[in-house]
């Protein structure tokens, strides 16, 4: 990206006048791209989980005599009360936390711009229910939304945990798309659109949607903290993720009752869950001051 | 009105109401508007800000939005067709393709993520259905049609690294590609520079004459008015205030409010030291005046002017007035001071 206020030309350029200084684009704070790296690596290890030489995160090799072990140099995090190697089921762990949040998040994005989208170019009136609609959600805590959910649902599935958190998760985005909606079609180039004949689905995608690309980038970020500390908190609770499988929430669940002796099996999945929480944050902040000078509201 | 017998207009507006439904009352930006367009001609709207010459401009293709809207009893005919019974579908059929709007500001007409190569296409992708390939094809030719230097390489740039003129350029290549049989410009030159602003007129007067596509140019510049239209259309409230040919109305006025705008106007050879005004500004249309809406700012005005809302008169060959002055013209040898300029009531 050039500012181009004036041609660029001319091959060799006078060496006595260093000229204005190179724009270079948006840049990342070194806290977000650390943040960023943080973020590859646990969802790398957690991809290649099965190429890293771990033990099998469900399997008990000895209850007894294995049970509870602190770290050690064959045991790096310890094992669980169960003698399952608490390192192995943190990395499968981040596998399933991060699969359903990741997953999760697409399906709020999805909702949350195509609901915004619609209510951003409909009418005053069905605007407004839709925004009321929205409202209403919203004016319920998400946790006990979720938990009433889950209560009527038993025991769930991944799938169905995915579809819950992604379901309960698009209200905020859907109130920045609709918001970013409203201001850009007021704007000369989407009238000038209009002028020329295109659709009003073609409108959206390509004159309205690739226009708040940046603020949905952002939000991406925050929908996922919320859904892996949600997640995470369900499957502490028990009424998430159901064991044995391993997500970062049930693990500090299996080591929660004795977690004044055997401190191991709770503190890295929540040291885990914490990193990967104010890494999301990091990167968000990072690419709003990248991308964007005004500041965005928190969904 | 002027329109020569032989060729039907391309486009006819009758009686044009388009109101905004607003809290502050009902708006009535273009009250009862009706001008023509022959095909090929071009026709200057002139007008001070808030006359109503650019609701006119998105009446005609339909792109008023609520509070707004098109009022019943209004006519716009162009190719023999209503476009206000149209349906979206076939609306849009209109837009960009046999009529194109050429915008004020071309920074902001310009989506920004956007190659412009790839906005010049998407018209002809939307219309004529064209392929990715043909379509780019089809843009580089309308750049260079267009003057735009190296069209293959700006062709890939994005708006912000073009200049004003050159974005302008864009703008206009983007209203020709399917080559309209009308092109509404509105305020083209406005957010140019003088000498830009003369080079633009320049290609859209050449381009008009080699695609014979009619123009109907919204300004509020007599001085772009008198380079490029053929007839002027001068509105004030949200009407038709005067018509007439374009060297009759700079050689004969009518309308006070016309005077007005050509005293405004600064000229070659002239000794004044200061330009004239037009004392007030325009009333907001939720309360146009009673009678005449320009009496307020008239230096003629007088009882009538309150009572009776003024016809257009034939004052001249394919000339009209929208003033009693044509009824009783002894009366202009009279001025007064206005009531705007007074500041108080008569």
């Amino acid at each position: 990206m050039e500012m181009a206020a004036e041609p660029v030309g001319g091959a060799v350029p006078p060496p006595a006048l260093p000229g204005p200084p190179r724009f270079r684009g948006p840049r990342l704070a070194r806290r977000s791209v650390l943040a960023g790296a943080l973020l590859a690596v646990l969802a790398l290890t957690a991809a290649f989980a099965g190429a890293l030489g771990l033990r099998d995160p469900v399997a008990q090799p000895d209850p007894v005599r294995l049970s509870s072990q602190p770290p050690s140099a064959a045991y790096p995090l310890g094992t669980d009360p169960f003698s399952r190697d608490v390192l192995s089921r943190v990395i499968y762990g981040g596998r399933v936390s991060l699969g359903v949040a990741a997953l999760a998040v697409a399906v709020a994005m999805l909702i949350g711009t195509a609901y915004g989208a619609v209510a951003g170019q409909a009418g005053r009136r069905t605007d407004a229910v839709m925004m009321r609609a929205v409202d209403a959600f919203l004016s319920i805590p998400r946790i006990l939304l979720v938990m009433a959910l889950l209560a009527l649902w038993g025991g769930v599935s991944l799938p169905a945990l995915v579809a819950l958190l992604g379901l309960t998760s698009w209200f905020g985005v859907s109130r920045l798309v609709r918001a970013e909606v409203l201001a850009l079609r007021e704007r000369d180039f989407v009238i000038a659109a209009r002028a020329l004949g295109v659709s009003r689905l073609a409108i959206l995608a390509r004159h309205l949607l690739p226009n708040i690309v940046t603020p949905l980038l952002v939000s991406v970020t925050l929908v996922a903290r919320n859904v892996i500390l949600l997640e995470a908190g369900l499957s502490f609770l028990g009424i998430g993720v159901q064991q044995p499988t391993p997500s970062w929430g049930s693990i500090i669940r299996d080591g929660a009752e004795q977690v004044g002796q055997h401190w191991w099996i709770s503190f890295f999945p929540g040291l885990t869950i914490a990193l990967t929480v104010m890494a999301l944050d990091a990167l968000g902040d990072g690419l709003r001051e990248a991308l964007d000078p005004r500041q965005l509201p928190r969904p | 009105m002027t329109s020569s017998a032989v060729t039907p207009p391309l486009l006819q507006i009758d009686n044009l109401r388009t109101y905004f439904h607003t809290r502050a009352g009902l708006a009535r930006a273009v009250d009862g508007v009706s001008l023509s367009v022959l095909p090929g001609e071009t026709v200057g709207v002139v007008g001070e800000s808030g006359c109503g010459k650019s609701v006119t401009a998105l009446s005609v293709l339909r792109l008023i939005r609520p509070p707004g809207r098109i009022e019943q009893g209004s006519r716009i005919a162009f190719e023999g067709r209503d476009l206000l019974a149209l349906g979206d579908e076939e609306i849009r059929e209109v837009r960009g393709n046999r009529i194109a709007m050429i915008f004020q500001e071309p920074m902001t007409a310009l989506n920004p993520v956007f190659t412009v190569g790839d906005q010049i296409a998407e018209v002809a992708r939307v219309h004529a259905g064209a392929s990715r390939k043909a379509a780019w094809a089809r843009a580089v030719e309308m750049l260079t049609l267009v003057g735009i230097p190296a069209p293959e390489q700006r062709a890939g740039e994005y708006p912000h690294q073009l200049s004003g003129g050159m974005r302008q350029r864009v703008m206009i290549a983007m209203a020709l590609v399917m080559s309209p049989a009308l092109v509404i410009a509105d305020e083209p030159t406005t957010a140019l520079d003088v000498t830009i602003q003369a080079q633009i007129l320049e290609l859209l007067a050449g381009l008009q004459q080699r695609l014979s596509t009619a123009v109907l140019l919204i300004t509020h510049d007599l001085g772009v008015i008198a380079e490029v239209a053929r007839r002027v259309v001068v509105m004030y409230g949200g009407e038709v205030v005067e018509e007439a040919p374009v060297e009759e109305l700079f050689a004969h006025a009518h309308h006070p409010y016309t005077e007005g705008l050509l005293a405004a106007m600064p000229r070659v050879g002239m000794e004044r030291e200061r330009l004239a005004v037009i004392p007030g500004t325009v009333p907001p249309p939720t309360a146009w005046p009673s009678g005449c809406r320009f009496r307020d700012r008239c230096s003629y005005a007088w009882d009538r002017c309150a009572r009776e809302h003024p016809p257009l008169y034939p004052v001249g060959a394919g000339h009209v007035s929208r003033c009693h002055l044509a009824d009783e013209p002894q009366r202009r040898a009279r001025p007064h001071l206005p009531l705007a300029a007074e500041g108080g009531r008569a």
